[in-house]
Formats: structure tokens, sequence, C-alpha cells
């Protein structure tokens, strides 16, 4: 191998090494409640893409957490219904409440999904689901209305 | 002028990074990467992406490697849907010749800068995905090697002019792309196995986490074998350490060479379980982690101890003998020496 190929693939070997550990390591990427490194935000990812970090699966998860979606459908005049897909519903915090998640997600997914059945005489159904963890895996809640598992 | 010294930090550099490889290792590579980066941009919806694309929408944020590929075409918003589609056409071209090996010195590296191009395109309007990434730079690094010079159309001919490279001779220094894919390989691994103790090592350990992503993926798939799996704890909680100490541990691999097949097996067994229980498909870094074993000198070690008569001493003493045969570049490719006398 000529000197000259092994400098250049010693500079390609630093790019990439380094770039990967700066995408695994987020040092170009501090938090955003780190307000005085602000300046250091000059590469989160995707922006070191194909070098990106995998926090995949790494959210943690407790007995009764609790897995919401809403299926939404839409129904016309003849009562037919037609499936829309599941939509995931979140908490924006530990402190709100499942029925004003829920609710938030409904209205996204009305301005997200009305338009696509404008000038049809449908109309937009939801139904608020959800599953609790336990050593079971994830399964029907104890009671309804009970969405934390906590009759 | 005198030579610059060489020291022990060099000499570390290069005994790391730039190890012999016998060309049909690369070979291997060449042809296992290219076949999944092809079989990627055919399945992952680019074509539909490319009709419905519009460069003055405000989600299109082109990525930086989008800002210095495109520079030939006049920049990221330069691109248009039927520059795109040409572009798609030619790079697909360019991988099966890259597959077969003809002209592999000018294709790989078209087909290896124009798939990182279009899938840096795909990505910059917004969501993107990591299941092809390290693939796409492993094939653009192996551009760099005589990845042609075995298992190819090129050897073929090569082969019928009668100047051909012998597949099983390591090409020195040529390794350091495999060695490469290997560090970025463990440092991914390292990164998902860090960021789930560091985000709840608790939950982890106590099976919960999995238990939840997995009964998550299997009810939304109907996984069989993913719905038996998430009613038994027990095996969450022994398939989280497991999975936690293959990831964090998958680095050793870079220093324990003989012993890299475990992690390689380890990372087949860790993707084909998602896939099945959980309908998670993420085969290249299986794919990976197998392709960067040392193949050819397991072979070549097999081939030669085949040939070793069980009474032949382990350690013969060199012999002089006369030069050989060399191909164009200088490398022996037979040797003359004659026949060991029995009892020499």
């Amino acid at each position: 191998m000529h000197s000259r190929t092994r400098r250049v693939a010693s500079v390609l070997i630093v790019i990439s090494v380094g770039l990967q550990v700066l995408a695994i390591t987020r040092l170009l990427c501090p938090p955003r409640s780190m307000g005085a490194l602000s300046w250091l935000r000059v590469a989160c990812t995707p922006r070191l893409w194909p070098f990106v970090d995998y926090p995949m699966f790494s959210d943690p998860h407790a007995p009764g957490d609790v897995l919401a979606w809403v299926d939404a459908r839409s129904e016309s005049v003849g009562g037919t219904l037609e499936v829309l897909g599941s939509h995931e519903v979140r908490r924006s915090s530990p402190a709100e409440s499942w029925d004003a998640a829920y609710a938030r997600q409904e209205e996204r997914l009305r301005a997200l999904l009305g338009p696509t059945l404008q000038g049809r005489a449908h109309s937009l159904r939801f139904e608020r689901r959800h599953l609790v963890l336990s050593a079971d895996g994830l399964v029907a809640p104890a009671c309804d209305g009970c969405p934390d598992g906590k009759p | 002028m005198s030579a610059p010294a060489v020291g022990p930090s060099s000499n570390r550099w290069t005994s790391f990074w730039f190890a012999p490889v016998a060309p049909a290792q690369l070979a291997l590579c060449r042809i296992a990467w290219s076949a999944m980066c092809l079989f990627h941009l055919s399945t992952s919806g680019i074509q539909e992406r490319i009709e419905a694309f519009d460069a003055a929408a405000p989600e299109y944020v082109p990525l930086p490697i989008l800002s210095i590929l495109s520079v030939p075409f006049g920049g990221p918003h330069a691109l248009s849907a039927a520059l795109l589609r040409a572009l798609l056409y030619t790079i697909q071209c360019a991988g099966i010749l890259a597959l077969a090996g003809l002209g592999t010195r000018f294709v790989l590296p078209l087909f290896a800068l124009g798939t990182l191009l279009v899938q840096s395109w795909a990505y910059s309007s917004g969501v993107i995905s990591h299941d092809i990434s390290l693939v796409q730079w492993g094939l653009f690094l192996l551009a760099f090697t005589p990845c042609g010079a075995a298992w190819s159309l090129d050897a073929w001919r090569a082969r019928a002019k009668g100047n051909s490279t012998p597949a099983g001779l390591p090409v020195s220094g040529a390794g350091w792309p495999l060695r490469v894919v290997h560090v970025l390989l463990a440092l991914a691994y390292l990164s998902a196995g860090m960021t789930k103790l560091a985000r709840g090592a608790e939950e982890w350990f106590s099976g919960y986490t999995l238990q939840y992503y997995l009964s998550f993926h299997a009810l939304r798939s109907q996984s069989e074998p993913g719905l038996w799996l998430m009613r038994h704890h027990g095996l969450m909680v022994a398939g989280a350490s497991a999975l936690i100490l293959f990831e964090t541990s998958f680095v050793l691999s870079l220093w324990v060479r003989r012993l890299a097949w475990i992690w390689a097996i380890g990372s087949l067994l860790v993707h084909t379980g998602a896939s099945v229980c959980m309908g998670v498909h993420f085969p290249s870094f299986p794919l990976l982690a197998l392709t960067i074993l040392p193949w050819s000198s397991r072979l070549e070690r097999k081939r030669a101890r085949a040939f070793v008569s069980p009474r032949a001493s382990p350690v013969e003493a060199p012999r002089e003998c006369a030069p050989g045969i060399r191909d164009p570049a200088g490398v022996p490719v037979t040797s003359e020496c004659p026949p060991r006398a029995p009892g020499s």
C-alpha cells in the first residue's frame, strides 16, 4: 500500500471514528436545558448522518405504565367504517391527565385527517384504547376508565 | 534527507488499522454490502418519495453530507424529481455492476457515493432512520481497496489475460475499511447499551422495559412467538441482561479477534429475535458483523492444514528457494521450493 494511499486512509479513519464518537456522545449537542452551552449545539442528530446515535428501546418502563392510542375511523352516511390507523397517545408530562392527552391527540388527528375527507359524506370517529404493563406484558386494564391501571 | 522516524505509536496505529487482508475477503464485503444497498434502494419507497418531491417544501432541510455530495449538480436545492430519478437509475445500474465486479474501480465509488447522496436526500425531509447508514459508509470506504480483484468479472477477465492476483493472498494494509466498520459497529452497539443503562438501568434489568417494547411490537405485528414471549417475565429479565451484556461487550471483539465470531453470532441472534418476535427488521448489523469476520484467512488455514502431513513438524526451518512466479504488482503467486525430502 502506497504511503499516500495510507495517508488518505488515515484521514478517512479519523473522520469516520471522530464523527461517530461525536454522534453517540452528543458532545456537539448539549441539552437545551443547558442554556450556557447553546453555542455548542451545532451537530445534533441527524446533522452528522450517516453517523448517528442508537437510543432505540431505551426509554424506561415500569409495571403500571400505560400504552394508550386512538383508533381513527371514518364513517360514511350508510354506516360503513373505514379504518384510518392507530395513533399513539403520549402525555406531555406525568401531571397531564389521560383525558387531556387523548383530547389533544384527537384534535391533532382532526386537523390531519379532516382535509382528506372533505367533499365526501364521511365523519371521523375515534375510539380511545389502552393497555397496562404487567408481568404478563401489556394487558387490558382491570377496569374501564382506569388508564393508569389503578381502579 | 533522512526518513522520518517511525515510533511505537505509529507502529500501533499501523498494526491496528492496516492489517493485510485477502482480496476474497474484500470481495465478500463488496458483494454482500452492494446487494444490501441495492435491495434497500428498491424497497424503501425512495421512488415514491422522488415522485412527490418538492424542493421548496419547508420540511426539506438538506443534511450537510447532501450539501457536499450535490455540489456537482448545483447544490441540494437544484435537485429536481427528474434529476433524482435519473440518478437513482444510474446508481442502480452501477450497483448491479459493482455486485458483479465489472469495472469495479469506477462503478463502486459511483454506487457508494450515489447511494449516500440519494439516502441523505431522502432523510433531508424529516424522519431519518439508521437502518442502512453503516453499510453505505462501509461501501464507500471499500471503494478504496482492491475489492474487485476476486470473485468478480474483472478478476475473471484478468485471469483470462494471465495477469491475475490470487484471491487468497493477503494484500498489505488493505484491511482498514473492515476495521473501521468493525469500530463503528462496536460504537453503535456501545451507544445502544449505554443509553439503556443511562436512562433507566433499574427498569431495564427488571425486564419491564424490554417487556413493554416487545409487547408493543408483538401486538402490532401479531407475532405468535412475540405474543408467547411477552407473557413470560422471567425470560424478559434474562433477555434484558443478555442484551446489555452483548451490546456493551461487542467492543471487546476488536481486540479478541479470534472470538469475534461469538459476537457475530450474537448479533445474528439478537436481530433475528427482534425480527421474529417484534416484526422489527434490522438486517444490516448482523450482515456487517458476519462479513467482517476473517473468513478468507480461516478458509486458507483450513486448506493449508489439509495439505500438511500428520508426521510433519509444526515449525519448519526457512529454506532458500527460487523466487517463484510473481504477478505484475510483485506479489508472489507460486514458490518454486522443491518438495522437502522425507525426514529432512
